[in-house]
């Protein structure tokens, strides 16, 4: 008898044992979220006094975004010496977006994507170089400090 | 914590009246001399704290290390209990490709990285995550989990007093999106049912009132401990232990197999009978000093 309990015990437990890693596609149980989702197309080249174009592609549940609720570009140099302010892209079909801006600065830069569109609000921000990076900006980087001085929120 | 559950079933088995009379399990009998009294000072409390503390430990069981684990990925696989990564379960990953994040050069005289590299999606800052928290409702106790891995996200998560306000949000830490939003709404019926088991033993679902009641609780296995010790030590012989003989198993089926069923459901429990009954066949019952002293 005790013999019996004593296999069953050590069978049952180990059942439980295994039983506790959650399944793959457990997530479609609960609820889900379908968040925007940006690819930021930068020059490959810039050259001074003419207009490069950034684009900015959005896709949401794998579809193609058009008329989104808003996409707004947001662009500033990582000394700070220039900052343009918030502007609207416009869009080109195909879930594209486009803006054209001017750059005579060489230096390194950033830029930010804002975008929303059914209930997803996203920020991405890629940096970017233009011509030949100052000694200093060379240090920012190797430092790999990821965080741009002072992100410009005035926005909100 | 699992003990005193078997301890109290082991409690109610032996107080169960053999006659009808309840006197003696709900009231103390006040008139009957100082050794029922006793026993009553014991067993009463006992039997109306069981309840209190069978809550507690049932609310308490779900977080524990070894059966709350199992409990929870049980729950959260058949989709009624908490969604994944709430309690157990890894949070989603940014959908960012890994070619597509900036490189950090390293070099101290040159870009010793191609300027693709360089060029790439970069980690929102902490301030942006921030402006996501307070946008999207966060309740203000929150916490932010830094992601750790390239491939990692911001995972915010709130659990404040009332179990009605939870919230866990994972954040992609490149572009800001909200890939997951879990509120207590979205949990399954046995997560709402183990969120509220969890504040209400914690005693912040409603405040004072859930905090003195579970002091109540709290002093009440207090007493029973005690009690139980001083009826042992005014009742004891001279000499020994004074544990009862122990009855035959054979003859108590329905005790087995309730300890047999609990063992089954609590696995450490179970693990910890065989050692006890190992520990009894092999060292008690084979020598006779320990044997007579526990009237084994």
């Amino acid at each position: 008898m005790k013999k019996t309990i004593c296999i069953s015990l050590i069978f049952i437990s180990s059942i439980l044992l295994s039983a506790c890693s959650l399944e793959k596609d457990v997530t479609d149980l609960y609820k889900e979220e379908t968040p925007l989702e940006a690819e930021i197309i930068i020059p490959a080249s810039f050259s001074a006094n003419t207009q490069e174009t950034m684009k900015a592609e959005l896709t949401q549940g794998g579809k193609m975004v058009e008329n989104a609720d808003f996409v707004h570009f947001e662009i500033w140099k990582q000394d700070g010496s220039l900052k343009y302010s918030m502007e609207q892209a416009e869009e080109e079909g195909n879930g594209t977006y486009a803006l054209s801006k001017n750059f005579d600065s060489d230096g390194l830069y950033y830029i930010k994507v804002h975008a929303s569109n059914d209930g997803s609000i996203i920020m991405p921000q890629k940096q970017f170089i233009v011509g030949k990076l100052s000694e200093s900006e060379l240090k920012f980087l190797q430092k790999g400090i990821r965080k741009q001085e002072e992100s410009p929120e005035h926005h909100h | 914590m699992l003990g005193s559950c078997v301890n109290c079933l082991w409690s109610l088995f032996m107080v169960s009246p053999k006659k009808q009379s309840l006197s003696g399990v709900l009231l103390p009998r006040l008139n009957k001399g100082k050794h029922i009294f006793r026993r009553d000072l014991h067993a009463v409390p006992a039997f109306w704290i069981t309840a209190g503390m069978l809550f507690l430990i049932m609310t308490g069981l779900p977080w524990s290390g070894f059966w709350g684990s199992n409990f929870q990925s049980l729950a959260t696989n058949s989709g009624s209990g908490y969604p994944p990564s709430v309690w157990t379960g890894s949070a989603p990953t940014s959908s960012i490709k890994t070619k597509d994040i900036a490189d950090v050069p390293w070099a101290a005289e040159n870009l010793d990285v191609p300027l693709s590299d360089i060029q790439g999606f970069i980690p929102i800052s902490i301030d942006d995550v921030v402006t996501i928290a307070n946008r999207e409702g966060m309740h203000p106790s929150y916490s932010i989990n830094i992601p750790q891995e390239t491939d990692g996200v911001y995972t915010l998560s709130a659990f404040p007093p009332k179990a009605q306000d939870e919230a866990t949000i994972h954040i992609d830490q490149y572009s800001g999106a909200v890939l997951a939003n879990y509120r207590y709404d979205h949990y399954g019926l046995i997560g709402k049912i183990v969120a509220w088991g969890i504040t209400l033993h914690k005693g912040t679902q409603f405040g004072l009132v859930n905090q003195i009641i579970s002091l109540l609780i709290c002093l009440g296995i207090m007493l029973v401990a005690f009690s139980g010790f001083y009826l042992w030590w005014k009742r004891k012989p001279k000499k020994g232990l004074g544990a009862p003989k122990a009855p035959q198993i054979k003859n108590m089926k329905l005790f087995l197999f309730l300890l047999i069923g609990l063992g089954i459901l609590f696995p450490l429990v179970g693990l910890s009978l065989i050692v006890v009954w190992l520990i009894d066949w092999l060292i008690i019952k084979r020598i006779s000093v320990i044997k007579n002293f526990l009237n084994a």
